[in-house]
């Protein structure tokens, strides 16, 4: 290995140790994936893909959408969907989304109304919440408790946090 | 073995006691269940053992059955096992949920049967009006309120036909069955007649909540898919709303008060 390679490669650990160790927000701390050995799984072949509305973004879809009505909701962190490999086929599939950030996202009261007309207006059949394993995604998770504790209606809400390699960290009914 | 795996559990413990104990040892609790018809192979089946642990829990159960075949240990490459490791919490879905918080009233009521027969019996007299009060709690929460929304709403997302359902539902008759007796004693002034079958309710409906709450409702719980968990509590909140708010309430207010009585005043200096 020549001197340069070597100080580059001494320059890049530091620059990883010091994206680590300054902590700061977990939700924009810089991590890089890329050498890391490929994952099994086959990579051949094409997936349909498991949507069926459009718009998805929280602020453009609305509670008296057709595909809302008795359906079974899946309302997802914007990173959640790069970051789980087969989001399509596991998570996505027979159900209507509704995606947010928590972080950068503004007027957020409106999200909270519109998931409490889901619910009461479209009569949901069930809430699953996915967000990313970083601090300031468990906002979707407790917008999507406040708006149904203001509904009338009931209904099983969902948590499944995905981890930032894509694993799922936890799944559990609240 | 294959014949022992397809008989009805109770008739395999009746024969070889030690299977009683294995199943026992594993944390499977079949030996006083009543009922005992299940399979086997089901009853295994539903507690959903990690490999290792099964293959070991069918090592012993055939050896006792054939203390004298030469039966090989089993090599389980537990690296090579995906052991899913069971939590000692069982977590249920929002419906099951819903049953298992029930039955902590109906527990609550159990846990003063004792008190309630030994005041009779020790002042030779029923208590007619709090008899009568746990009947219509038993019949109106445990039995109207809480085993109909197992029989007309839970089973219909499992096969009712399976031996574990047919026993839940001979449970709930040999229950009703009981009160039954219960109701009838009080009309003949029977003070034995009523303290045995609130007893032999109480030690039924013990069992009963424990299989449910242990292995019943996370069997169930395993094979739903998020569409009928939503679905079956849906069909939970209309059966609820169907019924006037004050129903449950002036039965979880029994309750309290029948604590108060028993529980509460024993332990009162």
């Amino acid at each position: 290995m020549s001197n340069s390679k070597d100080q580059q490669h001494h320059l890049e650990g530091e620059e990883n140790k010091q994206s680590h160790s300054m902590g700061g927000c977990p939700g924009s701390r810089m991590m890089d994936f890329s050498k890391t050995e490929e994952k099994p799984g086959s990579s051949e072949g094409t997936r349909p893909s498991q949507l069926r509305q459009w718009p998805i973004q929280l602020h453009l879809v609305g509670p008296s959408a057709p595909y809302f009505q008795n359906a079974d909701v899946l309302l997802a962190a914007d990173c959640v969907a790069f970051t789980v490999g087969d989001f399509h086929k596991d998570y996505l599939a027979g159900k209507s989304l509704a995606i947010a950030c928590p972080k950068l996202d503004e007027d957020q009261d409106v999200y909270q109304e519109k998931i409490t007309a889901l619910i009461d207006d479209a009569k949901i059949n069930t809430l699953t919440v996915m967000t990313m394993e970083v601090p300031c995604c468990g906002g979707l998770l407790a917008l999507a408790q406040a708006a149904a504790a203001k509904a009338k209606r009931k209904i099983p809400i969902k948590s499944i946090v995905v981890g930032l390699r894509g694993t799922i960290n936890s799944e559990e009914w609240c | 073995m294959e014949k022992y795996l397809k008989a009805g559990i109770k008739s395999t413990i009746d024969s070889f006691p030690e299977v009683g104990r294995i199943l026992e040892k594993h944390g499977i609790g079949c030996v006083p269940c009543t009922v005992g018809t299940c399979k086997l192979e089901d009853v295994v089946k539903i507690h959903a053992l990690p490999p290792q642990t099964l293959a070991e829990l069918m090592y012993f159960v055939e050896k006792a059955i054939h203390p004298d075949r030469k039966i090989p240990k089993p090599v389980i490459n537990v690296a090579a096992t995906p052991v899913k490791i069971a939590s000692k919490t069982i977590r249920y879905s929002p419906p099951l949920k819903w049953l298992v918080d029930e039955h902590v009233w109906i527990t609550r009521l159990l846990a003063v049967v004792p008190e309630l027969t030994r005041a009779m019996r020790s002042s030779g007299k029923i208590d007619r009006d709090l008899v009568l009060k746990s009947v219509d709690f038993i019949r109106g929460y445990a039995d109207r309120f809480h085993h109909m929304k197992e029989e007309e709403i839970l089973f219909d997302y499992t096969d009712k036909n399976a031996d574990i359902i047919k026993v839940i539902f001979q449970d709930h008759d040999k229950g009703r069955g009981f009160i039954r007796l219960v109701v009838e004693g009080l009309e003949k002034i029977d003070l034995d007649q009523v303290c045995i079958n609130l007893e032999n309710y109480r030690e039924l409906l013990t069992e009963h909540i424990k299989k449910e709450d242990e292995v019943l409702y996370p069997f169930i719980d395993r094979d739903l898919t998020t569409k009928q968990i939503g679905e079956m509590f849906s069909r939970f909140n209309e059966v609820e709303s169907k019924t006037s708010k004050d129903v449950p309430q002036k039965y979880l207010e029994f309750i309290v008060s029948i604590e108060k009585k028993f529980i509460q005043k024993k332990f009162m200096p």
